[in-house]
């Protein structure tokens, strides 16, 4: 058996934005709970992604610090702002530089990815510093919603259609419009 | 014919992935990182910090980080090199269209380049916390990780499948 594809499936530009709107709410539990709680001979530490990142910069790690930084705050953040102004955009129609806007969106796509680092980074700690009493790292709920808010992400730009972009959102004919 | 348009030649793209897939073996059974403190030493695999985050009990994590760092890796090579491996071997049974749609859907969750950097920002935030010691499988999972992004670039899906694909992202590539 083969598999036939419509040449032209305009996809639900509302359903990118619901999915952004949802993100945006899950970073926000993401950003203020804890993601990692480290135990050390008996001293306690959580860590949310900011307080995290200060502490490697605190470290002298700047570049790890900077990496952490533009993975887990910047990109998530420039991520939904940009799909906003992407659909912004094409909601309103009229004249607009449709070959930046195509621009944004590729690397919409491409750094989308990257957001993904905390999640592998708490999960790899996880399981790696486990000695008991002397020193432990476990996930905490935050990572969940940190997650959350990534794969949203993804699925908001994967079901933006960037044709939109230069053809307009598809018409609706009266014949299908009505029930 | 396919994988003949790349830029490192004819096959390449069907040579990395099948390379890719090989190393994928090792990178999940071999010790990722060992780590040691006052004496008690622990092995890490590729799968053990999923392991960890199933039993703290964030499953759907779990499945996440093991989806989109071990299983769609492996599968997406796998789909480039049954894309590739019917010119060479003279199969028909395949289903192009099929696996191109398989391979541009995995394309959006495959991340081992990205679990690749998050080991090693881990291993600097470590610091002296723990001894630490890299193991075979991290080195064979960069080899895959780099195999797979290879067989990417080499790969040419128009020449593939000239029809234009449902995909959204396509319009930009």
């Amino acid at each position: 058996m083969k598999l036939r594809f419509s040449p032209v499936s305009y996809k639900s530009n509302s359903t990118a934005a619901a999915l952004g709107v949802a993100a945006a709410v899950m970073l926000v539990p993401a950003n203020l709970l804890p993601v990692l709680s480290t135990e050390n001979f008996g001293y306690n530490r959580s860590d949310t992604i900011f307080s995290g990142t200060l502490e490697l910069w605190r470290q002298g790690l700047w570049v790890i610090a900077a990496i952490v930084f533009a993975a887990s705050i910047c990109i998530p953040a420039v991520k939904l702002a940009g799909l906003g102004w992407l659909l912004l955009s094409v909601r309103h129609g009229g004249p607009r530089d449709s070959r930046r806007l195509t621009r944004v969106f590729a690397v919409l796509d491409f750094v989308g990815r990257w957001s993904m680092l905390d999640v592998f980074l708490a999960a790899f700690l996880t399981g790696l510093v486990q000695f008991g009493e002397f020193s432990s790292i476990q996930a905490r709920s935050g990572i969940v919603a940190f997650a959350a808010a990534v794969v949203l992400t993804v699925l908001a730009t994967r079901a933006f259609d960037p044709r939109v972009i230069w053809h307009g959102p598809p018409r609706v004919s009266p014949e299908t419009s009505q029930p | 014919m396919m994988a003949t348009e790349g830029r490192l030649g004819p096959d390449a793209a069907l040579v990395f992935s099948v390379t890719g897939l090989i190393l994928a073996l090792p990178a999940a059974l071999l010790p990722f990182v060992s780590a040691g403190k006052l004496g008690d030493e622990r092995v890490c695999r590729l799968f053990t910090g999923v392991g960890a985050l199933w039993d703290n009990g964030m499953r759907a994590l779990a499945v996440l980080v093991f989806l989109c760092g071990a299983l769609l890796p492996s599968a997406l090579l796998g789909a480039l090199a049954l894309l590739h491996a019917p010119a060479r071997m003279k199969w028909h049974a395949v289903n192009i269209p099929f696996l191109s749609h398989t391979v541009r859907l995995l394309e959006h969750w495959a991340f081992p380049e990205v679990q690749v950097l998050a080991v090693l920002v881990a291993l600097m935030k470590l610091g002296d916390l723990v001894d630490i010691t890299i193991g075979p499988g991290f080195w064979c999972y960069c080899a895959m990780a780099v195999c797979l992004v290879l067989a990417q670039r080499s790969f040419d899906f128009e020449s593939c499948h000239p029809a234009p694909f449902p995909c959204g992202t396509d319009a930009v590539r």
